[in-house]
């Protein structure tokens, strides 16, 4: 009877600890899923809702928008994540070992900008790119570059926007590698050292096999992250040039608020919402596993 | 850090790296170093091309034009507030939640986490539609709280948290709970103090994803007094106003906030960041 | 472990100080909202009402007096409606949104049942939500007095739908035209092409072409570094009418009489192969698919534009900017669109009030009789001298110290209905400018965006008719 009572009381405890978690994760996150999966159903005008069925479904299959947005979304994801990652790679294994005030410069020039945020970078992009008055425009006007707009071609808005994001946010993964590769026990280097090895083949066999968790950690935030992205394309390219950079997340942004197609906006929502939780999959296994 | 090994011959692939990588860095400062000098200027140096590298016409008189035109202190105060408090109700539900399912039994225990953890990689933005639509029932439209609510529903603070506090023996709970504290007591003065620099983590990180977070707060925040600062400086951008400088007064403005915060406590964040990361 | 905690704390001091700062700062912004809780002392009851505008002109009457701003007139207008109302105590609160957000923010409240009592805005920007049935109709607060001051023309644009209700009160227009430095033009040499001080000059295309390619040549490169003869722009929706009425310089009608897209003729075609040609031979700023109106506008402003878009508003706050020293000070004069057929291109937009269905009964009869006050107040009715009253006693008082009142009248003949009165006109303009983008950039040669954009729109306008609750 007694031991019933403290099961009891144990369980009662634990719920009464998770209870405001729980509560807020009901309301603001189980809650706006499934009602998000109900309008993608549903046509809606201001306070009439009309059921349609798959209609918002088909209406985005037949946009070709849509599919570029899909396409954007994808490319600028493997881009950036492969950039950042291979880049924040080789600036750390150059510099963890360094002087400590080295590294804090380093780490602190590249993480500036990730402070400073995506909005502001985004806008000093905007006016260094600004096809009249940028200062690379004008170089490149100077040098005689036959496109001096680099947002205004079809063909390089992409790298921009690929670029400005990563120059953004490789600063995070820096500090994260840097911290990682710190940790790494130093007789593994020693030991390398004895057999001459090579700075390239310890950085190789040693360091980036065993920062692999590191790596795993930095892609997975990476991918969400640019999954969702939006801010760099609302305040560098609007889009476009003719919906050239418009990404899954802008598109919902400009259904759900200009257009005022809330059913499509949920709908695309739902699809979003499917990619990341097949994307988080293996992460979330993994996981599960290591426990 | 002392350096591995100070008195080997730099290998040459380690001299050119580290030269590119010094490149690198001071080109990817070089749009804020002229960012910053352009909102020094007046409008027609701003765009003088070539340009002055130096401003030659020193003025303040954008970042006046800023702060007499738009409320950006009430906007600094609002991004504040909003990524101050969603951080501290954040620590507080997830470091509840979290000691709950690292140290006490009960029904449902891995089942809830499981949930927890899996909804932490789906982004809210992918749910705006509803969501936006909840925070108008709630009549949170114009709120700092409709902007901070949904970011503190979000579990990655019970995930962070719970490995510290797995890390914390269990004897020391046994043992308060032998002197007769109760649970609340176990867990504010006994286990709460040894997860001190897990919290300190959660704070940083989550503070920086809520200064962050544009997209929501540009949808909650519609009247001006209501914006927060990156938004509120991001509609500033389609102001019509001949004067180039005073945008970039504004962008300055933005940066202002964090960057000090980042400068002055540099090694705090770049622990606490890495300690957030380590731990996962 | 000592010197962390010293951190934290002074990380919390630090935020503490600044929440502080700026708290202070942020109390004196929030008083005027908490007097909302006080008891009228006339014992009235109290309604407070809200009304949202997109930038128009600054001030009450005028741009020069002191804190003037574009709420200005209509604070001004509330305390003085609320001072002589006897039905309710009431209170007007005043938000000026942003034009290029006002389709978001109007969508997301009337989502959320929350719209604006009342929106003063261009007319052509809001038919889509009388059509949507979202505006209540003001058939009751039009007086025949205003009717007679207001000509039929301007009623005609604020009548919608199959009962030919009203729906929106006109308090000013505001006409469209080219915006020219008259300084750089007699840089250039081309003293002769410069019209009167108060005139609104029209060029021929013939003459016009030669003022492009002069400016590109001979503007003098040490005096005006960095410019350019003529703005254009498609990054998004802002100032389209402008590129709109350039479609049609070459004669075509744009629509039919079913209210349909009529683009793709030998005309239209034309009209876009000399946008593209003028683009393509350097006479416009360069990127015109990443620039906005606004960004042209400003260039505009720095001297970097000779020939620029403009209507009486813009124009207007483009003098108060130089006489203020905000923007370098030059000869700024007007031009009309010119055109094939020799006659100039004109239009305007018409401004004024419109209410919201709000299902609050009271509210909207405040609302209703506060549009009325502020459209048809002898003083107030004065502002829209800041663009061009819609009232002909208004223009008659005014027009000896306005000489460019009686300019925009003599134009009135040539005036063209942009909008065609076509519902979904604010889909619409989403359609043109990704149009515009492919073809600067070269995606799609002229003749394919005339042609894309022809369909592509006639199939918003279709769809808009088919939902429409006020035209079938």
């Amino acid at each position: 009877m007694k031991l019933r009572n403290q099961v009891w009381k144990e369980n009662v405890t634990g719920y009464l600890f998770i209870l405001p978690q729980l509560l807020l994760f009901l309301i603001f996150i189980v809650y706006p899923i499934l009602e998000g999966m109900r309008l993608s159903l549903y046509k809606i005008q201001y306070k009439q809702e009309t059921f349609v069925g798959f209609q918002n479904y088909s209406t985005l299959f037949h946009d070709p928008v849509f599919f570029k947005s899909i396409f954007n979304t994808v490319v600028f994801v493997v881009f950036i994540v492969i950039l950042t990652v291979g880049f924040a790679l080789f600036v750390s294994s150059a510099v963890f070992d360094k002087n400590a005030k080295y590294v804090s410069f380093i780490r602190g020039s590249y993480y500036i900008p990730v402070m400073v945020s995506m909005v502001v970078m985004s806008m000093v992009w905007g006016f260094l790119l600004n096809p009249a008055n940028g200062l690379i425009s004008f170089t490149a006007r100077e040098m005689h570059f036959s496109t001096f707009n680099l947002l205004g071609n079809k063909n390089t808005v992409l790298p921009v926007v690929i670029f400005v994001t990563f120059a953004t946010n490789v600063g995070q993964a820096i500090i994260l590698y840097i911290a990682s590769m710190i940790g790494v026990p130093k007789d593994l280097f020693e030991a390398a050292e004895v057999d001459g090895a090579s700075r390239l083949r310890v950085i190789f066999q040693i360091l980036i096999p065993l920062v692999k968790p590191t790596t795993i950690y930095i892609s997975i935030i990476n991918i969400i992250a640019v999954l969702k992205i939006f801010v760099v394309i609302q305040m560098l390219t609007g889009g476009g040039p003719n919906n050239a950079t418009v990404t899954m997340m802008y598109y919902l942004y400009n259904n759900a608020f200009k257009y005022n197609q809330l059913g499509v906006a949920s709908a695309v929502g739902v699809i979003m919402f499917i990619i990341t939780l097949m994307l988080s999959v293996p992460q979330l296994r993994a996981m599960f596993k290591e426990k | 850090m002392q350096p591995v090994k100070p008195v080997k011959k730099r290998e040459v692939y380690d001299v050119v790296s580290n030269t590119v990588i010094i490149f690198f860095a001071i080109l990817n400062l070089f749009p804020l170093y002229w960012l910053f000098t352009s909102s020094l200027k007046n409008s027609s140096d701003v765009i003088k091309m070539p340009p002055d590298w130096w401003p030659k016409s020193f003025t303040f008189a954008n970042y006046n034009e800023v702060f007499q035109n738009q409320p950006a202190l009430r906007w600094t105060f609002n991004s504040l507030y909003v990524a101050g408090l969603s951080t501290v109700l954040v620590v507080v539900s997830s470091a509840m939640a979290a000691y709950a399912f690292s140290k006490l039994r009960f029904k449902g225990r891995n089942v809830i986490f499981i949930m927890f953890v899996s909804s932490m990689m789906v982004p809210k933005e992918v749910m705006i539609v509803p969501l936006f639509r909840l925070t108008q029932q709630l009549g949170l439209v114009n709120s700092l709280y409709g902007m901070i609510w949904p970011n503190v529903a979000i579990a990655f603070g019970v995930f962070l948290l719970k490995g510290f506090f797995d890390s914390a023996p269990d004897a020391l709970r046994e043992a308060a709970r032998i002197d007769g504290a109760g649970e609340v007591r176990t867990f504010l003065q006994v286990i709460l103090p040894i997860v001190k620099p897990g919290i300190g983590a959660l704070f940083i990180l989550n503070f920086v994803q809520v200064w962050n977070d544009y997209l929501w707060q540009l949808v909650v925040g519609q009247e001006k007094n209501s914006k927060t600062l990156m938004v509120g400086i991001a509609t500033l951008m389609q102001d019509l106003n001949p004067n180039f400088a005073y945008k970039m007064a504004g962008a300055t403005v933005a940066a202002i906030p964090m960057l000090l915060i980042f400068i002055l406590f540099q090694q705090y964040f770049t622990r606490g960041i890495s300690i957030g990361a380590v731990k996962e | 472990m000592f010197n962390k905690r010293k951190r934290l704390s002074a990380i919390c001091t630090f935020l503490l100080v600044i929440a502080v700062l700026a708290g202070c700062s942020s109390n004196s912004a929030g008083t005027d909202t908490s007097q909302n809780n006080g008891t009228a002392a006339s014992g009235k009851k109290k309604v407070d009402i809200s009304l949202w505008l997109t930038p128009q002109w600054k001030g009450v009457l005028d741009a020069t007096e002191p804190d003037a701003d574009y709420d200005s007139f209509f604070k001004y207008a509330a305390d003085k409606f609320a001072k002589q109302y006897s039905k309710y105590d009431v209170k007007v609160n005043v938000q000026v949104v942003a034009g290029d957000q006002r389709d978001e923010l109007l969508n997301v409240n009337l989502n959320g049942g929350t719209p604006p009592d009342i929106f003063f805005e261009s007319v052509f920007a809001m038919g889509d939500y009388a059509h949507r049935g979202a505006l209540v109709p003001l058939n009751d607060i039009v007086d025949d007095a205003a009717k007679k001051d207001i000509e039929q023309g301007y009623w005609d644009n604020v009548t919608f739908g199959n009962n030919k209700d009203i729906y929106f009160y006109p308090f000013s227009h505001n006409p469209g035209t080219l915006v020219y430095n008259a300084d750089m033009f007699k840089a250039a040499g081309l003293e002769t092409f410069v019209g009167g001080e108060n005139e609104i000059k029209t060029w021929t295309m013939d003459e016009y072409n030669t003022i492009l390619k002069t400016l590109k040549e001979k503007l003098p490169k040490d005096k005006y570094p960095n410019a350019y003869p003529m703005a254009l722009y498609a990054l998004n929706n802002q100032g389209d009418t402008w590129n709109l009425a350039y479609l049609r310089s070459f004669g075509n009608s744009f629509f039919n009489a079913n209210g349909n897209i009529v683009l793709n003729d030998d005309k239209g075609v034309k009209a876009a192969q000399w946008m593209k040609s003028i683009y393509d031979a350097g006479y416009t700023n360069p990127g015109a698919e990443s620039v906005s109106s606004n960004d042209a506008n400003a260039m505009f402003q720095n001297q970097q534009l000779a020939v620029s878009f403009t209507n009486s508003i813009l124009y207007n706050n483009a003098k108060a900017d130089m006489n203020a020293g905000k923007s370098p000070k030059f000869d700024v004069r007007l031009a009309n669109i010119p055109s094939v057929t020799g006659n100039p291109l004109t239009f305007t937009y018409v401004v004024g009030a419109s209410v919201f269905k709000t299902g609050d009964a009271t509210k909207t009869e405040v609302a209703k009789d506060f549009v009325q006050f502020f459209s048809s107040d002898p003083e107030l009715v004065q502002a829209s001298k800041n663009s061009v009253p819609v009232r002909t006693s208004v223009v008659n008082e005014l027009k000896d110290q306005y000489p460019l009142f009686a300019a925009y009248g003599a134009n009135a003949s040539h005036m063209f209905s942009f909008t065609g009165n076509v519902p979904g006109y604010s889909e619409l303009r989403q359609v043109l400018y990704p149009e515009l983008q492919a073809m600067y950039v070269g995606e799609k040669s002229p003749e394919q965006a005339v042609k894309d954009y022809e369909s592509k729109g006639n199939a918003v306008i279709q769809k808009a008719k088919d939902s429409s609750v006020i035209s079938k």
